[in-house]
């Protein structure tokens, strides 16, 4: 594969094969993309997709989630994503009829999302000899913790499992598709997807949402610098290409994600300046005590702590992040001493949040579900026959969401038998798991690092004091616009679930932002 | 457990607020119901589009009150208050897509005209310039400029807020039935009071008995709408095709019209779709491409912009597609404010004006007799 040569605000620029968009960007030393509502510059935050802060003009066209898009020869980026009259594309006749591809797919068992659950699935339903498709957002397979690593990365170590996996998949005969976003649907048999060129109608007898997690976004003042990134959304950046040696991150958050993502820095050649972890030391503590049950385990947390420089503290929160000269200033407490730290970077994200709002959309899950609910088979619950796995069923991890991959793509193909031996480990497996969750439990206090002009809702500029009579999370949007954005309330619906204990408001198609052509 | 009012308003939709507010102003004691927040039902899923229609005589009378009673309204507003409402005087534009409907608009100029609704004829090239993202080739419009565009549960809050300053509260609560001066309520509860105000929108005639409801008969029409990113400037009036009329006053299973509104943010607010007999608010994709063909046919690129978010809601419309405004068989007790199809927000405050009046004693500020529910009385009293 070629390395493409770009150009970022008409300036040009060689970029390595397989880069982001995004990545590119920054490494051209652009700090703000774009402007937010209220005027203030705004870069990368989540990484992933669901945050709609990177957002840049891309050929033309407005409005892109540039984390999400490799680079390509002669794209042509422009910074401040203004609106320039709709789609640009010249050379194409638009009069009202459709100049766009659509493409209209059927098969046995449809599996959304190519994570560690997603690939399982695919991989275990077409070994048992299903016709099946894979589906995914993101430009490869992989999803988060498998997010596609580059060859320049050989400090980031490709765990052989996921070699392994995705080399089953390639051999299984499922069908993959990436770079393909399920929009809508019409029922479990009926979805529909939305890809650059087009749209992708997909019939399926059978359905696995393999769609995962997000990280949970806690605001504080200076929140949304540029510079400011999500603890998974700087991992997302690292393997779309982001160079980050020589500079320095500081972390702030909570929990077993900051570990992994530091030593990810470090093996980069970053320097981790801070680890602040609102957890406190006693209950991460019980947790590694608790870890004599999980041996592996053990090993690869002290083998992560042990790569990493810096000490982490325990019972820190953030306080604020100021812009100071050539770097970000984080400042932070432990409830009676303040610290700070100079960064060039400060990745920050408290936990994860399981990805419902398929499930929702299907009429499987509520907005006041914290994940989606399924059976010993990966069965959803009320549902008749269509299964969910992985992070999106709770939040257990990658091995978890292997096993349970496993399970619901067999059970989806009638192979319950098979499934049904894989249940004995996978319990021990979500033992690790919610102990995780036990010991990382977010402590309360951390809801009065908010302050009254915090932005909430960074879609449209929201403080929370415009929500301090608002009852509810409909009642927020309805009257103070918080959650009308083109990310739809996913990161400040988490957070104000967690501060205000608010649920989110019902879903609505389209699940992402699609040209109106293609509803 | 019992309570007691002098007015129970049922309904804290844009009709029920407005009438809390001017039974407020006027001294009554007000208590609001509503099973959710104020302004978050129907009103929510609406337009806000303040326009003067002509299916009647008594339609042209009852939204020119209500569009001169929104101007009003509007110049009392403080700034952030002005702000929240999203206030845009960005007219209406009546496009016309050829021959035939260009003479629709020049008879709708001469009406509007006659009752003193400012109004003006734009011709082909005029309209390109209002408007540069209309397709060439419309042969013309009917600009009306003093129509607006409000965000309305914002306007509700405000409302309500006023009605508050003056005395009302509100409950959330869910009402089970209403007749004559008794609300019953959810956990068997109930209010008494001297006038109940039945504003309950969708579910108002579920709330009555039998006897009250009739002769009254109305059907929920679906609608649907979609809501692009921000576009500033793609347009810059609401523009709505003449055909809107046939769509909103006909009575087609389905039927979809071209109907945009800017809105201040400046995303795109894209409408309309209406059908009868519909079950649930899921988006029908077959109607909603309908409807966006239907828009290409006039902006060729607004199927480019990105969309954020559709959704759905139901008008409540009467068979003579004016709405029900005033006392169920002849009992001042039990008032009906319900039935408005597509003009809720634009007739809210003349239908709380009508009744008010009512409840004053004082003479209606128009003819409120085409709005009376027992219009449709099958039974002799």
């Amino acid at each position: 594969m070629a390395d493409p040569e770009i150009t970022i605000d008409g300036v040009p620029t060689r970029v390595r094969a397989g880069t982001s968009v995004a990545v590119a960007v920054l490494a051209a030393g652009v700090r703000a993309f774009r402007r937010s509502v209220g005027g203030s510059a705004r870069a990368p935050l989540c990484g992933m997709g669901t945050c709609f802060e990177c957002r840049l003009t891309i050929d033309g066209v407005a409005h892109r989630r540039s984390c999400q898009i490799e680079c390509r020869e002669g794209m042509r980026i422009e910074t401040g994503d203004h609106y320039e009259g709709g789609d640009h594309d010249e050379g194409s006749v638009e009069l009202g009829g459709a100049s766009e591809d659509s493409w209209s797919l059927q098969t046995e068992i449809l599996v959304v999302g190519a994570g560690p659950a997603g690939v399982a699935a695919a991989v275990r339903a077409a070994e048992a000899g299903k016709n099946v498709i894979l589906v995914d957002d993101n430009a490869a397979t992989g999803g988060q913790i498998w997010r596609a690593t580059r060859r320049s990365d050989a400090a980031l170590r490709t765990p052989t499992r996921k070699s392994h996996w995705l080399e089953r998949l390639d051999e299984s005969g499922a069908r993959v598709i990436t770079g393909t976003t399920v929009v809508s649907c019409d029922g479990p048999h009926s979805l529909r997807a939305d890809r650059e060129e087009g749209t992708v109608d997909l019939r399926c007898e059978t359905l696995v949402v393999a769609t995962g997690a997000r990280e949970r976004m806690l605001p504080f003042p200076g929140w949304t610098e540029p510079g400011v990134v999500g603890i998974g959304g700087l991992q997302a950046l690292l393997k779309s290409g982001l160079d980050i040696s020589g500079q320095r991150v500081a972390f702030v958050g909570s929990g077993p994600l900051m570990l992994a993502v530091a030593a990810a820095v470090r093996e980069a050649a970053g320097h981790v300046v801070a680890m602040a972890e609102q957890a406190s030391f006693g209950r991460v503590f019980r947790l590694g005590v608790g870890l004599w049950r999980h041996p592996a385990k053990l090993a690869q947390l002290t083998g992560m702590k042990r790569r990493i420089a810096h000490r982490v503290r325990y019972g820190e929160q953030p306080l604020r992040v100021e812009r100071a000269t050539d770097a970000l200033r984080l400042f932070t407490t432990d409830g009676s001493r303040e610290r700070s730290v100079d960064a060039d970077w400060v990745a920050t994200g408290f936990g994860l949040v399981p990805c419902t709002r398929l499930a929702q959309l299907l009429g499987f899950a509520k907005a006041s579900d914290a994940r989606v609910r399924v059976d010993a088979m990966q069965r959803i619950v009320g549902a008749e026959s269509s299964f969910a796995a992985g992070e999106c069923t709770g939040v257990g991890g990658v091995d978890v969401a292997l096993l349970e991959g496993e399970v619901a793509g067999l059970a989806a193909a009638g192979r319950e038998d098979l499934a049904r031996k894989l249940l004995g480990p996978l319990r021990r497996e979500r033992r690790f798991g919610d102990a995780l969750e036990r010991a990382f439990a977010l402590d309360p206090s951390l809801r009065s690092r908010v302050g009254a002009d915090t932005i909430v809702c960074r879609c449209e500029d929201v403080q929370l004091a415009d929500l301090e009579t608002r009852s509810s999370m409909r009642d927020a949007k309805l009257q103070a616009r918080c959650g009308m954005g083109p990310c739809q309330g996913r990161v400040c619906g988490s957070a104000l679930e967690f501060i205000r204990g608010w649920t989110p408001d019902r879903v609505r198609s389209p699940l992402f932002p699609v040209k109106m052509r293609r509803l | 457990m019992r309570r007691t009012s002098e007015v129970v308003v049922v309904g804290a939709g844009i009709v029920g607020a407005a009438c809390a507010r001017a039974l407020a102003r006027a001294g009554f004691e007000v208590l609001v119901v509503d099973e959710t927040v104020p302004g978050g039902g129907t009103t929510a899923a609406g337009m806000g589009h303040v326009v003067v229609m002509d299916d009647s005589d008594a339609q042209m009378r009852l939204t020119s009150l209500g569009r001169e009673l929104w101007h009003q309204l509007l110049s009392e507003l403080d700034a952030a208050s002005t702000a929240r409402a999203e206030v845009d005087r960005a007219g209406t534009l009546w496009v016309a897509e050829d021959e035939a409907d260009l003479q629709v608009v020049r008879d709708k100029y001469a009406y509007y005209s006659e009752h003193g609704v400012r109004a003006e004829i734009l011709d082909e090239n005029a309209l390109k310039d209002a408007e540069p993202e209309l397709r060439d080739g419309l042969p013309g419009a009917l600009r009306v400029p003093d129509d607006l565009v409000v965000y309305a549960p914002s306007v509700v809050d405000v409302l309500m807020r006023d009605a508050i300053a003056d005395g009302a509260r509100f409950e959330l609560a869910r009402a089970t039935r209403v007749v004559p001066r008794r609300v019953e309520l959810e956990g068997e509860r109930a209010i008494e009071a001297e006038h109940v105000v039945n504003a309950a929108g969708e579910g108002a005639l579920a709330l009555l008995d039998a006897t009250a409801r009739d002769g009254i008969a109305v059907r929920r029409r679906k609608g649907q709408l979609a809501i692009t990113d921000r576009y500033p400037g793609f347009a810059r009036h609401q523009l709505v095709e003449l055909g809107y009329l046939k769509s909103a006053h006909g009575d087609a299973k389905a039927s979809v019209a071209f109907n945009l509104q800017p809105r201040k943010t400046g995303q795109m607010l894209l409408g309309s779709s209406r059908e009868f007999e519909a079950r649930g608010s899921e988006i029908d994709g077959g109607l909603l491409q309908s409807m966006i063909a239907r828009a290409e046919c006039f902006m060729p690129r607004i199927a480019s912009l990105q969309v954020l978010r559709c959704w759905a809601g139901f008008r409540v419309a009467t068979s003579d597609n004016l709405p029900l405004i005033g006392p169920v068989a002849s009992d001042e007790g039990l008032l009906l404010a319900c039935g408005h199809e597509g003009l809720g927000i634009t007739t809210s405050l003349s239908t709380a004006e009508l009744l008010a009046a009512r409840l004053r004693g004082e003479e209606a500020p128009i003819d409120n007799r085409p709005y009376l529910p027992s219009r449709f009385a099958q039974s002799s009293s």
